[in-house]
């Protein structure tokens, strides 16, 4: 071979000469589309409990707990415009992550992933913890209205039952962040490994 | 039209499953077991997208597209997992991978290869498939100029690697 020499390419077909593909085709293709229908499936449930997680805080704020209040209403609308602002980001990271393709050349796939992973993380990170911040904020501007019907003991209770949960959230939007972050390194890193 | 496409996968997997699984196993320093499961996932891609290949390019460069892209998203995974970002993987292990059922000259080979970069690696494997320097470069992204630097780089590492054994 005239670009890495004669041994190296004996060598090579020797080991290639043995290799025989394995007969269990149809396997492959049924593990190929198990594995195609279960991401369709995770994204697509995904965005089922997150709509299903909208109607209900619907149902509860507008419905159920029936504000009066001009400070109650605006606390609702900033809660749930923030949720439907999140969900909305979710469906389009799930339609930005399908235009990517494994069939493109190296460093066009990395670079597609590496937006994709920015996007991400711009969703994960800035987006999700302006999404709590307001969240909150549209929580606590409901206390007040709250405190007229219920006792400082049920009060403490429900405060306390929202921001418990909120800062375990909070965490773990934090490891996922972190995650995302060695994620797009490495591909950063491979980037540079194949431009240089 | 499924049985058409079916066709179309077997001829594929016939055809180039030797090449995948070679450039695998270069890639992973001569690991026998990754190299299948690697090999594996690659041909559950092909089926993937079999639909939209538009042979616009060969199905040799389009199938080792896939293959290159799944052995780098594979050392993603990998890194990731390791938790050493900035450590490259060859560091971690060299020998210990390589196939005790492999003949001496492969064995060197494979270790020889070992001590490539991941990238270098990868490239190693499509010079040993004597793919054009056209194909090579189309299948990675980067200009011939680049590939031709990087060649070079190869060939001197690799001379010194297997002179020193």
């Amino acid at each position: 071979m005239n670009e890495l020499g004669k041994t190296l390419k004996e060598g090579w077909q020797s080991s290639g000469a043995s290799i025989v593909p394995p007969t269990n085709m149809e396997l492959l293709i049924s593990e190929a589309e198990k594995l195609n229908q279960s991401s369709i499936k995770f994204q697509r449930n995904n965005l089922i409990i997150l709509g299903l997680s909208f109607l209900m805080m619907c149902y509860f704020l507008l419905f159920y707990f029936g504000f009066q209040e001009l400070l109650s209403k605006i606390g609702v609308a900033i809660m749930l415009g923030f949720f439907l602002f999140r969900v909305l980001l979710e469906a389009y990271s799930i339609y930005k992550g399908k235009e990517k393709s494994i069939t493109k050349a190296a460093i066009d796939n990395l670079e597609e992933e590496k937006n994709y992973l920015e996007l991400r993380l711009k969703i994960h990170g800035t987006f999700t913890y302006l999404t709590l911040g307001m969240y909150t904020l549209g929580f606590i501007l409901l206390l007040p209205e709250f405190a007229i019907y219920l006792s400082s003991f049920w009060m403490a209770a429900m405060v306390v039952s929202y921001f418990v949960p909120g800062i375990i959230l909070t965490l773990v939007i934090r490891k996922n962040v972190q995650k995302e972050i060695r994620e797009l390194r490495t591909v950063v890193e491979l980037m540079k490994k194949i431009g240089s | 039209m499924i049985f058409d496409q079916k066709k179309r996968f077997e001829n594929f997997y016939q055809a180039y499953y030797r090449m995948v699984f070679q450039l695998c196993l270069g890639f992973l320093k001569g690991d026998d077991e990754q190299a299948k499961d690697l090999t594996q996932e690659v041909f559950m891609q092909v089926w993937n997208n079999l639909e939209k290949f538009r042979e616009d390019s060969s199905p040799k460069t389009w199938i080792y597209r896939i293959t290159v892209n799944a052995c780098l998203n594979h050392l993603k995974k990998q890194k990731i997992s390791s938790e050493k970002i900035g450590e490259v993987i060859r560091d971690q292990e060299s020998a210990e991978e390589i196939n005790s059922d492999e003949n001496d000259s492969v064995k060197e080979l494979y270790k020889a290869m070992a001590e490539l970069s991941e990238v270098d690696r990868l490239i190693t494997g499509f010079l040993l498939e004597e793919m054009s320097h056209e194909e090579i470069a189309s299948i990675m992204g980067i200009t011939e100029g680049n590939l031709r630097v990087k060649i070079h780089r190869i060939k001197q590492r690799l001379k010194k690697l297997i002179n020193h054994e």
